[in-house]
């Protein structure tokens, strides 16, 4: 039943990212991000974290994947038709992510990794992520709270038209 | 689904991110094909914690700090797409040769 | 964790997982079509009462029966699916509206051992199930091909995300109080109702809940006067039956949240626990119907600037104080 449950997941997940990145129209192309990231989330509780699930849910889901749609609502992207066919393009990118791809998983199935017990339920509470950020990773989570600021500055200097109606 | 799996799993989903950069002349699916990457390489993360560390706080840690910078990311790349498009009318990235030559 | 109750056991019994979570799917939605046929009954009824007139009387004692008799008219209407509609989005937009409220009502406890499953996050979880929402009316709005439709789901993304933060801060004060971001054990914490100590977190939580729901006077994305009926112009017969629904589901969970966050969920003297749950959730939301027929609907702008200008820093400043005074 688990097992039926991920693998839903997985489907999900490589659905999502074939439509994402296979498809010309830029509309599908989200549709299949936020698929993909559904998919994720599942995979994450899968992986014993619930609380990633729900921050993946909450912030790409809720937050980034309607800002995306938000800024092609905004620029009529999706009025667009689809740019023509650059076939040479298209195969040297290709080409380019098959080679990473069959190399790296060459990598990967030579490789032996560590393996280790699997942690008591316990140890996976959200407390402990919270203890973590706040004693562990203070300097992390500091920085990362400076940086959004600086995204939300930049962003709205960068976005804004200035006082004559011009952009900036 | 053991660690070999995932790996896998996230190494085509990679692979897919890198192709979306590669291939798609429109801004927004370029912005996308870095999001599927970020996502691997987060599923990636989740997948050691799981399976090779005793403690699996680290991990969890890693991976929001992963999804809040990716956030960021996407909030300045979204206002240079809106930036292009009032100025330019395009956000077709074969058009955008200013740099060029 | 808590121990499972009668009904959980009774969902337990079933050797077949798959038949476990039928049962438990169509006990959900059970309560979600009685629960609307109920809910539309008492607007009908709290709108008429406040325009001076009696609303539904014929059908059924008190009128009670007209919402199943509407209904029924309802589900034989045809469905028509417009020529120029995007027809992947248009038809997936109600499930994507309806389908992750359905799911939160598992979450919430309606008494102290009456919950399906307890996470230890359910309030987070809570949270990003109703961000999906968004995502739903832009294939709404989209997918209908049509300009009003648009305009509706423009502005319904645009204030859904600005009024998700005042929400979120309102609830953190709480979860510093209480220490846990798990409904149950913050509903158990309250010997006295939070909103003693938090009355402007409350306020703005419930200001933010109307408006994330849709209701008046944040109705601008259905504004009915202005764009003939928003993001759901296109739909008709049992699909805008599904909006409907799904409205009315986010509705009772927003108030549930409340309640089991502000109110004290289900302690009160004398009666059963489930009982005081659903006189307070149904109490709150006779308070949100009764919103709807006294302000008038707020511009765009209004909106806007209501909720970044004063609900943001009134939730910061609540916050902030809640640190400080917690610490001392």
């Amino acid at each position: 039943m688990e097992q039926a449950v991920q693998y839903l997941f997985v489907g999900l997940v490589l659905i999502g990212g074939g439509m994402a990145a296979l498809s010309r129209h830029v509309l599908y192309n989200i549709i299949g991000l936020g698929i993909s990231l559904f998919g994720l989330a599942g995979l994450f509780l899968q992986l014993g974290s619930p609380f990633v699930a729900a921050m993946q849910l909450l912030i790409y889901l809720g937050g980034i994947t309607v800002a995306i749609v938000f800024a092609m609502m905004l620029s009529i992207a999706m009025t667009l038709d689809p740019p023509p066919r650059t076939p040479v393009k298209t195969g040297f990118a290709a080409i380019a992510a098959l080679t990473f791809g069959v190399g790296l998983h060459g990598l990967i199935s030579t490789a032996t990794f560590a393996t280790a017990p699997p942690a008591p339920a316990d140890a996976w509470a959200v407390a402990h992520i919270g203890s973590a950020l706040l004693e562990r990773y203070n300097l992390v989570f500091e920085t990362l709270s400076v940086v959004l600021l600086l995204a939300i500055i930049g962003a709205i200097l960068i976005a804004r038209p200035d006082r004559t109606g011009k952009v900036a | 689904m053991n660690l070999e799996s995932f790996l896998l799993l996230s190494l085509v989903l990679f692979s897919l991110g890198l192709f979306a950069v590669l291939a798609h002349r429109n801004l927004i699916a370029v912005l996308i094909g870095v999001e599927l990457m970020m996502n691997a390489a987060s599923l990636n993360l989740m997948a050691f914690n799981r399976f090779s560390v005793t403690d699996p706080v680290t991990g969890q840690v890693f991976v929001l700090i992963i999804i809040g910078l990716a956030a960021a990311e996407v909030a300045i790349f979204l206002s240079i797409i809106l930036n292009l498009y009032r100025t330019r009318r395009t956000i077709d990235a074969e058009q955008l040769t200013e740099l060029k030559g | 964790m808590t121990a499972p109750h009668a009904t959980t056991q009774f969902f337990h019994t079933f050797d077949n997982p798959w038949i476990a979570i039928a049962a438990a799917t169509g006990a959900m939605l059970g309560f979600i079509t009685i629960n609307a046929l109920w809910l539309i009954w008492l607007e009908r009824k709290v709108s008429a009462r406040m325009q001076r007139r009696y609303g539904p009387t014929e059908v059924g004692p008190f009128g009670l029966l007209q919402t199943l008799a509407d209904v029924v008219k309802l589900v034989g209407k045809e469905l028509i699916t417009p020529d120029h509609v995007h027809r992947p989005l248009y038809l997936i937009a109600p499930i994507l509206a309806f389908a992750p409220l359905a799911a939160l009502l598992s979450l919430l406890p309606i008494d102290a051992d009456w919950v399906f499953h307890d996470f230890d996050i359910t309030l987070v979880l809570l949270l990003a199930f109703s961000g999906l929402n968004v995502i739903a009316i832009f294939a709404a709005g989209w997918g209908s091909n049509n300009k009003y439709a648009l305009l509706g789901a423009v502005r319904a993304v645009a204030q859904n995300i600005s009024y998700e933060i005042p929400l979120l801060l309102a609830v953190l004060p709480i979860v510093l109080m209480t220490r846990s971001l798990s409904l149950h054990e913050i509903a158990s914490a309250q010997s006295y109702p939070f909103i003693l100590v938090q009355p402007l977190a409350f306020i703005i939580y419930f200001i933010s809940a109307t408006a994330e729901t849709n209701r008046a006077p944040f109705d601008i994305p259905e504004a009915e006067s202005e764009l003939i009926a928003g993001f759901h112009t296109e739909y008709s017969g049992m699909r805008f039956g599904v909006f409907f629904l799904a409205e009315f589901t986010n509705m009772v969970i927003v108030c549930a949240v409340a309640t089991l966050l502000f109110l004290g969920g289900w302690k009160g003297p004398l009666l059963p626990g489930f009982v005081w749950f659903f006189i307070k959730v149904y109490g709150l939301i006779a308070v949100m119907m009764v919103f709807r027929w006294t302000f008038p609907r707020l511009r765009f702008d209004q909106l806007m600037t209501f909720a970044w200008t004063i609900l943001v820093p009134l939730a910061l400043v609540n916050l902030l104080v809640t640190i400080v005074v917690l610490k001392l």
